[in-house]
């Protein structure tokens, strides 16, 4: 038979099936054991200890909770899963406040990940926690960090939630498609799910007239390995219009997977005005469309007037201690900045949490070092200065001082602000400039100084050359410092890098300030320590020293149990190869040193029955003395049995 | 017909802006050959009388000294566009080079300024040396004893006044739009209309290149010969410039040719054109026909079966119009053009380096769709991108860098005014009058576009776009233009050459926005109404699509214009303009030939059948099948054109289909393949769809459908039509007689979604 050249009786192949699926398949363990293991030398009063594997791979790790959240002054039962939990045993939140107990502990059904069998990896074995939490009615919302304690030690922490309102748990029955969306009221908190690759949940709304809501999606995010599991959400809005083609067809209205960076994850969140009353839905999937039992979601619907979830943390929930922000260009620069700079500084004499240096003390540098404090200010002599547009059009140039704050939105394309200021030769100057509403990418603030004769001296964009060397890599830096070689009258000039985009968001707030030589940001990747007694581990403190700090910063732990102490110790470090060139560097980035302090559990150190806070001090140290302790991290630490991990294993 | 006046014996000149006194002037100055008999001194113009000569006599085409490094170490201008040059290679000699204005090696002049007839200039073409390039000159033509008279006189270049009186500012040719019958002569006759608005006729100076001589051929003189029937373009060059006439021949005339009804412009234009043809157009497509076109030109859809019955069964007269509304207004619309744009802009992951910022990207593009944002703003916003934006992110590659400022204009000039330039990147262009310093004025436009950001670090993990005097590469790549031949800098300036204005020191690339999108240049509108012509006629006005040039012309010119005033006048709104092509009576003719258009493929005179694109054809057969495809981890559901980084799903099909990469403008390839032949046979898509889970098969005999039910069905859904008597009688039985009713329903989608009715639009 033949029908428009087709033979139909033709030989019909069944023809293989196999689909071509290039995504990568979804595997924890790989990540958790990509990390490699760096070597760790270092110099003991008893002689060297052996090259021991760092043990990421061999902690407690937590991936995910289900649910997410609840409602406080709720009871209720939620799942944490994870490798190495056997023998699980406490919840810890750090911050109080809730209470948790294990239940059980059961592996979890293996998926048949075959990227791990593939790649001859040995599979971890997937462990499920059950655990009854209880929330006082009096419990703060926001978000409440907990861990999992077990005979290994503490686990990474994860968040739980607690919500101000009700929450609905997302329905067993299928809602993957609009017509089977699960019916929620506004407002609603759900939470949910995307468990299986390719799932998008659906959820339908109704309103009664027109209406202005906001949809946010709370989850864990992708970060840093071993903990790198975590859902990128997508939120969609749609309108069940139908179509002539299909009539379940919907419209989508509006999307939001906030995608400002591919490295930087964020959660979306969408405001949306409904013109009609009606029928709606909103869906929650993952970016690329990867689902994992491990990929919670927390689904909120508000009225738009309602606060954030972000605005409800800052508000609530788990306070941990911030860190040092010395270049973001959210932090504020206030009238306390100066302040709080030389509260960071050797000749500062303020008491901070520690103000005493114990014995095993490391150093970031070899011997105390003058502290350059040079050029300091009055911080009680701070000027605000604010641009208006009125002034601005009337073509006044406003007068700004030294230390002083200058403050202004660029509420159009093209808006340029323009200060003017005096400075003497040889002054040194930091330039600060916070975007508190709208930031980059969107609001790229761009300062130039201008002087007598209108020449840029300088501007806040830094310019080396990039990895490839082919390109000059720029960025627009949050702080700049430059030394004045005249006396004069210099102009500053703010406005948007592009000068196409402008609204009255893009407020900036420029700090001009002596510098102030202080410590900087002290950052460590440990995020828990678990000492085996007889063992050792070592944690990495990166210090900046900032604006010609040259004094010394000691660093101690305190809070250490029993049994254990710590030490400087050295660390090889690769070569990483010629550097680039890397422009004018110390105008806009710290002198940077890295330390290793080895922690040493004795081999008659007793068991810690729950995490320990050992905190990690900084102390600024001068030919004047000693600054104020810096509290720069709290890390949970736990001592444990070597009998006790080989029972489990 | 026109006759020939006779080469070389005094040119007949018209009455220009100037009276007779420049007139007599004028033709004082260059006179016949009789007049300088004597050998007194005589004024010459090298571009026009020596480049007339040599463009005349093909000296200096493309093929021959005109291609880029020239033939046989002589180089020369293509058309004596570039006449300083030439005559510094004649006198002076010398090779040509690409990356430096010097040129390579020894100097060897093309003259002998004391022996004149020994000149290469004339031994060469005369054969009484070796030519690669055969016997191009008689050593008794006039044209011979011009170029010995100049070389006597000294081979001067001439004064730049005279030049510039006599330069040619456009030719025109008559008759313009000539269809004569096969085996007919026609003579062309070519006008120039001088820098002093003088008129000549230049008939004798120009060389003609018919560009099909199997249609129409042409002799040296501009005498046209027909030789079956058909258009073939004839190519007018004369020293600088060039025109292009296209010849239409047919077999008989039509006697009484009958009067087409017409709903606008676009009918008038196609179908006066038929009737000088004498080609008549099909008749109407019945409605089974124009549902299935429409839905899949304006959605990319394939209609359901109920619509199907829905629509045949009406009769209304409004229907058509009624429904183009509701297919222009759909969210399918909205789906398709997001697609069909996201291929032209280029959203792909392997482009913009990061699946975010091709979403953002592909984003911009549905918004834009979704509003009917004016095309010309949306040009801009491309154009001119700088900040965090969807178009601004569209300039990012993976690895961190940019693209050159080359291939970054190049392609926006490709894409927005359908011209292709890269040619005059190295060197003048061989066939169109750009200049490298044109290429090289219009990267200016570029040099300084910058990336700020830096993906790897805390406080600027993103990319920020803008123009930065600095520019961003540190290797030529950014930065103040260099010219690659004379090494210095270029200063932007547009297309025709109009340096930019002070604006463009600021903000280059919006200046070349608003220049390129200007309603005063015809360029911009004329691109992408040919662009969208071609996607619903599957040929361009001018075909390929973005490939305007002299050599390339429109086959309706004065439709061009049309459309793309109407489209300016519209607003640059895309969906007037494809609302006014689908209800003209010209995209609504039937598929099916009559005697007279059976073999003409330009003129619109009936649809000519399309292959659906490769993501289009895999949604209609997981449409008919009702089995959907599945890519990576998206939703089950999801159709091929609403991937946004469709380069993250390797598909057998998509890639047998002709999907392009989209590094690229994206040329989809619609031949059909070995490779196509075969998956049909044994391919999953095909083979795995026809009883996967939920499949329409699967469906229909779990209701009990009637073997007539589903044969109805099928065709309803493959396509867009009920099955004719013979059809449903043959295949009912065939099912009839099948073991397995189930294998027989398989073995009918199967042949179905492998006819080529299925696969083509018709």
């Amino acid at each position: 038979m033949v029908l428009q050249g087709i033979d139909i009786t033709g030989i019909r192949s069944a023809g293989g099936s196999a689909a071509v699926n290039g995504m990568n398949v979804f595997s924890p363990w790989r990540r958790i054991a990509g990390l490699g293991a760096a070597l760790l030398v270092a110099a003991f009063p008893a002689g060297p200890l052996q090259a021991q594997e760092a043990a990421p791979a061999t902690e407690p790790t937590i991936l995910s909770v289900h649910p997410l959240g609840a409602r406080a002054g709720s009871t209720l039962e939620v799942e944490v899963q994870g490798y190495l939990l056997e023998g699980a045993r406490a919840v810890w939140f750090e911050q109080g406040g809730l209470q948790g107990r294990v239940r059980d502990v059961r592996a979890v059904p293996a998926e048949g990940n075959s990227d791990s069998e593939a790649a001859g990896e040995e599979k971890p074995v997937l462990m499920g926690v059950r655990v009854k939490l209880e929330i006082p009615s009096d419990a703060l919302a926001g978000v409440h960090r907990f861990r999992l304690v077990s005979k290994r030690g503490v686990s990474n922490a994860l968040m739980f939630r607690v919500n101000a309102d009700a929450v609905l748990d997302e329905t067993g029955q299928p809602h993957q498609t609009p017509s089977t969306a699960q019916q929620v009221a506004v407002p609603a908190v759900v939470n949910g799910r995307v468990v299986s690759d390719g799932e998008e949940d659906f959820y339908a709304f109704e309103l009664t007239e027109a209406r202005e809501l906001r949809f946010e999606v709370f989850c864990k995010t992708p970060g840093k390995p071993p903990d790198d599991v975590g859902l990128d959400p997508e939120l969609t809005l749609y309108e069940p219009t139908g179509s002539w083609f299909d009539k379940e067809r919907t419209t989508r209205l509006a999307y939001n997977d906030d995608p400002s960076s591919y490295h930087v994850s964020r959660l979306p969140q969408l405001t949306y005005r409904f013109r009609k009353k009606g029928r709606y839905l909103v869906g929650v999937g993952a970016f690329l469309g990867g689902g994992s039992p491990h990929f919670s979601y927390q689904l909120r619907i508000a009225d738009s007037s309602s606060p954030t979830f972000a605005q409800l943390d800052r508000n609530g929930g788990n306070r941990v201690p911030v860190p040092w922000n010395e270049r973001a260009f959210r932090r504020p620069v206030a009238s306390g900045r100066l302040a709080l700079l030389e509260s960071r500084s050797a000749v500062s004499n303020g008491t901070g949490a520690d103000g005493r240096l114990t014995n095993g003390a490391a150093s970031s540098r070899g011997q105390p070092v003058r502290s350059g404090a040079n050029g300091r200010g009055n911080r009680s002599s701070i000027v605000l200065v604010k641009e208006q547009e009125s002034s601005e059009r009337a073509g006044n140039t406003l007068s700004i001082s030294v230390p002083g704050i200058a403050e202004g939105t660029i509420d159009r394309p093209g808006d340029v602000d323009r200060y003017v200021f005096k400075a003497e030769r040889g002054q040194q100057v930091a330039f600060e400039v916070e975007t508190p509403q709208v930031g980059p990418p969107q609001f790229n603030p761009r300062f130039g100084i201008l002087d007598e004769e209108g020449r840029e001296l300088f501007s806040n964009v830094y310019k080396r050359l990039g990895r490839q060397l082919t390109f000059y890599l720029k960025t627009v830096e949050p702080k700049t410092l430059y030394t004045f070689e005249r006396s004069g009258e210099y102009s500053l000039v703010i406005g948007d890098l592009t000068r196409r985009f402008g609204n009255a968001g893009f407020r900036y707030r420029l700090l001009l300030r002596p510098q102030i030589p202080h410590v900087g940001e002290v950052r460590t990747d440990t995020d828990r320590l678990n000492l085996v007694a007889g063992q050792a581990r070592k944690i990495t403190v990166t210090t900046d020293q900032e604006e010609g700090y040259s004094g010394d910063i000691a660093l101690v732990l305190d809070g250490l149990p029993e049994g254990v102490e710590f030490y400087p110790g050295t660390e090889v470090k690769a070569y990483q190869g010629p550097v680039p060139e890397d422009g004018l560097r110390p105008r806009f980035s710290p002198t940077s040193e890295s330390v290793t302090i080895v922690v040493l559990a004795g081999a008659d150190a007793p068991a810690t029955p729950l995490p320990v806070k050992l905190r990690l001090l900084a102390r600024p140290i001068s030919d004047d003395g000693p600054g104020p302790g810096l509290l720069i991290k709290e890390i949970p630490t736990m001592v444990v049995r070597p009998s006790e991990r080989e029972k489990e294993s | 017909m026109f006759r020939r006046y006779a080469p070389e014996k005094g040119r007949r000149v018209g009455l220009g802006r100037l009276g007779a006194l420049a007139l007599g002037i004028i033709l004082a100055g260059q006179g016949g050959d009789s007049v300088y008999a004597g050998g007194s001194a005589r004024p010459f113009s090298f571009p026009r009388e020596v480049g007339g000569i040599l463009t005349k006599r093909g000296c200096n085409n493309q093929e021959c000294h005109g291609s880029v490094k020239g033939r046989g170490g002589f180089k020369l201008s293509a058309n004596a566009l570039y006449p300083r040059d030439d005559h510094e290679w004649i006198v002076q000699g010398g090779v040509y080079q690409v990356l430096s204005p010097e040129p390579l090696g020894s100097r060897k002049p093309r003259i002998d300024l004391k022996q004149p007839e020994n000149s290469l200039l004339l031994t060469k073409p005369t054969m009484e040396e070796p030519h690669g390039g055969g016997d191009r000159l008689s050593r008794d033509s006039a044209h011979y004893r011009t170029l010995v008279e100049w070389i006597r006189a000294g081979a001067p270049y001439g004064r730049e006044e005279d030049h510039r009186a006599r330069e040619i500012q456009q030719l025109e040719v008559s008759p313009r739009q000539p269809v004569i019958r096969v085996d007919e002569e026609q003579q062309l006759l070519v006008t120039a209309t001088l820098a002093g608005g003088l008129t000549e006729d230049v008939t004798d100076q120009v060389n003609f290149e018919s560009n099909d001589p199997e249609v129409a051929e042409v002799s040296d003189s501009g005498l046209v010969r027909a030789r079956q029937p058909g258009e073939a373009a004839v190519v007018i060059r004369a020293a600088g410039r060039a025109a292009t006439v296209v010849i239409g021949v047919i077999r008989q005339p039509l006697a009484g040719y009958p009067q087409a009804s017409q709903r606008n412009f676009i009918d008038r234009l196609v179908f006066a054109k038929l009737r000088r043809l004498h080609i008549l157009p099909s008749e109407p497509s019945d409605d089974r026909q124009f549902l299935r076109r429409v839905c899949l030109d304006l959605t990319g859809t394939l209609p359901p079966p109920e619509r199907v019955r829905e629509f045949l069964a009406g009769d209304r007269p409004g229907k058509r119009d009624e429904l183009i509304e509701t297919l222009l207004n759909s969210p399918e619309f909205l789906d398709y053009w997001t697609f069909r744009f996201a291929d032209l802009f280029r959203v792909g992951k392997s482009v913009q380096g990061f699946t975010k910022y091709s979403r953002l990207y592909w984003e911009w593009i549905r918004d834009g769709i979704a509003r009917n944002k004016p095309y010309d703003q949306m040009a801009r916003e491309r154009i001119a991108a700088q900040g965090y934006g969807g178009p601004a992110l569209h300039y990012y590659l993976i690895g961190g860098d940019l693209p050159s400022p080359q291939d970054m204009m190049g392609e926006q000039v490709r894409v927005f005014l359908g011209r292709r330039l890269d040619c005059a990147q190295c060197h003048n262009h061989p066939y169109e009058p750009w200049s490298q310093n044109q290429f090289w004025g219009m990267t200016a436009f570029y040099g300084q576009l910058t990336r700020v950001g830096d993906i790897n670090t805390g406080t600027a993990p993103y990319n920020i776009i803008l123009d930065d005097p600095e520019g961003h590469g540190v290797l030529g790549k950014g930065g103040p233009t260099v010219h690659p031949r004379n090494k210095t800098e270029v200063r932007p300036a547009f297309l025709s050459g109009e340096p930019a204005g002070q604006n463009a020191a600021e903000d280059p690339r919006a200046s070349l926005a608003e220049w390129m999108t200007s309603p005063d240049r015809p360029e911009f509108a004329e691109a992408i109404v040919n662009r969208i012509w071609g996607r619903f006629f599957g040929r361009g006005i001018v075909d390929p699509v973005d490939d305007f040039k002299l050599a390339n012309p429109a086959t309706h010119p004065d439709l061009l214009a049309a459309l793309a005033e109407d489209f300016r006048a519209g607003g640059y709104d895309l969906r007037q303009l494809m609302r006014r092509i689908v209800r003209s009576r010209v995209y609504q003719l039937s598929s099916f030939p009559n005697a007279s258009n059976r073999s003409d493929r330009t003129n619109y005179a009936r649809a000519h059948p399309r292959p659906l694109d490769a993501e289009v054809l895999l949604d209609a057969i997981s449409q008919v099948t009702g089995v959907p495809e599945r890519f990576g981890t998206k939703p089950e559901g999801t159709r091929a054109i609403n991937l946004v980084s469709s380069d993250m799903y390797p598909s057998r099909f998509l890639e047998l289909y002709g999907r392009p990469n989209r590094q690229m403008v994206p040329q989809r390839k619609v031949e059909a393949s070995l490779g196509q032949a075969l998956h049909l046979l044994a391919g999953s898509t095909y083979t795995g769809k026809l009883s996967g889970k939920g499949s329409r098969i699967g469906r229909l005999l779990a209701v009990g459908a009637s073997n007539a039910e589903m044969v109805e069905e099928f065709y309803l859904a493959a396509l867009s039509r009920f099955p004719t008597a013979e059809e449903r009688g043959e295949l009912e039985g065939w099912i009839e007689g099948q073991a397995s009713r189930q294998r027989a329903a398989e073995d009918l989608v199967w042949a179905l979604i492998g006819s080529r009715e299925f696969a083509y639009v018709h």
